[in-house]
């Protein structure tokens, strides 16, 4: 594993809490959709696959939201910022506020990055099926 | 008229959103000012969709791919019927925003064109064959299903024990790529060892390769509407769909293994598809084909 990402792992099991909500195991349904994230990103662009996974009124079998609110602590881990977990801020205001600041690329690289590191930490939980 | 469908669909459709709207989009303040005056003049964004939406329905290729007729590869030519095909809708594709499609759909990055991945046909192919831990009826009946497809290729007069190790055997070599060998006459049991790649039955991804009526055009919008409440307003969904009418061309690279040679192989895949069909819905109809006859007769199609 390259050291960007091992780097990562600790921030990621910390972000990954969110997702269990302090028990050892996680949906499996985050599995897949922080799989398909990366992927996302790529196909749509940024802005567009983070709204996609935040938008109010989603149908979906878990909250995507939680999961763009795990990445978004990462994000802002590296960047050496507090975050509150129990806020309503969202990863789209951020990377919003931070198109305005030219960052976005490095902002970029470091969701995607974060989605990376998301996934392999989740994936040392319990994945627990629904029904 | 042509252009990246791919690039339409994904990218071209969310360019014209400016910071202030997204943030409107994802706090659903849009959706209730949306929702509140529903006669409200179209956003700019909104009439980008629009257009982008049209552009995508119209579509129809200068120029096809070439039907592979290369020494080696079998082909399966299989054409789209009512309502369609849909492929990729796993794939993440509403923002909440009126009149976009809210569901995903796979596209060839180099063409635009929709393609039916051939990791996708292989799985397909499989999903025929029982599993393990599958429950018993539904084993049996996937067991019932391949006996017959399977008469006149295996011996008839076989107990249900002995199909039941040919069909192993079978599924084994053709999508794990491993066969059941002795390494001396003399031994007694088989063991399993890997089929050189050479000899390996590839699954290539299916592609369009011509058009049968529709002037051309591969994509047609479609709906599903789910009724939620009894006494709710339904809200139909739109989604993008591969019209009835579009041939695909299966194409595969098979070698005699597993107890069958390449030719019944090929009429094996070919009966599985015509019959479970590929993509999305197909238990609502969508994603089945019918035979390709040949339509150089007919002039009213698209062909490379």
């Amino acid at each position: 594993m390259n050291k960007k990402l091992e780097r990562l792992i600790p921030i990621a099991l910390e972000a990954a809490k969110i997702l269990s909500k302090g028990t050892d195991s996680i949906p499996s349904e985050y599995n897949g959709y922080i799989a398909s994230f990366g992927a996302s990103v790529i196909q749509s662009g940024l802005k567009s696959a983070v709204a996609f996974n935040e938008r109010t009124a989603s149908e979906s079998a878990e909250s995507k939201a939680d999961l763009m609110k795990a990445l978004l602590s990462m994000v802002k881990k590296q960047n050496g910022i507090d975050h509150d977990p129990n806020s309503d801020e969202k990863l789209l205001s951020y990377i919003l506020e931070n198109e305005k600041s030219d960052n976005l690329g490095r902002i970029k690289r470091q969701i995607l990055d974060s989605a990376t590191a998301l996934k392999l930490a989740i994936r040392t939980f319990i994945l627990v099926k629904k029904g | 008229m042509t252009a990246n469908a791919g690039y339409l669909f994904y990218k071209k459709y969310y360019k014209d959103i400016k910071s202030e709207d997204w943030e409107k989009i994802v706090s659903g303040e849009y959706k209730k000012e949306r929702s509140s005056d529903k006669k409200k003049e179209k956003t700019p964004f909104e009439k980008a969709i629009d257009t982008v939406n049209g552009q995508i329905e119209i579509l129809s290729p200068d120029k096809l791919p070439d039907s592979l007729e290369l020494k080696g590869i079998t082909a399966i030519k299989l054409v789209t019927t009512n309502p369609g095909l849909l492929i990729g809708s796993g794939y993440s594709h509403e923002t909440g925003i009126e009149n976009e499609y809210k569901i995903g759909f796979f596209f060839d990055h180099t063409t635009g064109l929709p393609v039916i991945p051939g990791s996708s046909v292989k799985g397909v192919l499989r999903s025929v064959f029982p599993k393990p831990d599958e429950p018993d009826s539904k084993q049996n009946g996937k067991k019932s299903y391949l006996k017959n497809l399977l008469k006149g290729i295996f011996d008839e007069t076989l107990s249900d024990k002995e199909f039941d190790k040919k069909l192993i055997k079978l599924e084994k070599a053709v999508f794990e790529g491993t066969e059941f060998v002795k390494a001396k006459e003399s031994d007694k049991d088989e063991k399993e060892q890997r089929i050189p790649m050479a000899k390996r039955d590839i699954f290539f991804d299916a592609r369009i390769i011509e058009t049968i009526g529709n002037s051309g055009k591969i994509f047609g919008k479609d709906s599903i509407t789910p009724h939620k409440h009894p006494l709710k307003n339904p809200i139909p969904l739109k989604f993008l769909k591969v019209l009835p009418g579009v041939v695909f061309q299966f194409s595969f690279r098979l070698s005699d293994s597993g107890g069958i040679s390449a030719d019944e192989k090929k009429r094996l895949f070919q009966d599985i598809l015509l019959t479970i069909g590929a993509g999305a819905k197909t238990n609502v109809g969508y994603g089945q084909f019918v035979e390709y006859k040949d339509q150089s007769a007919n002039t009213s199609h698209t062909t490379a």
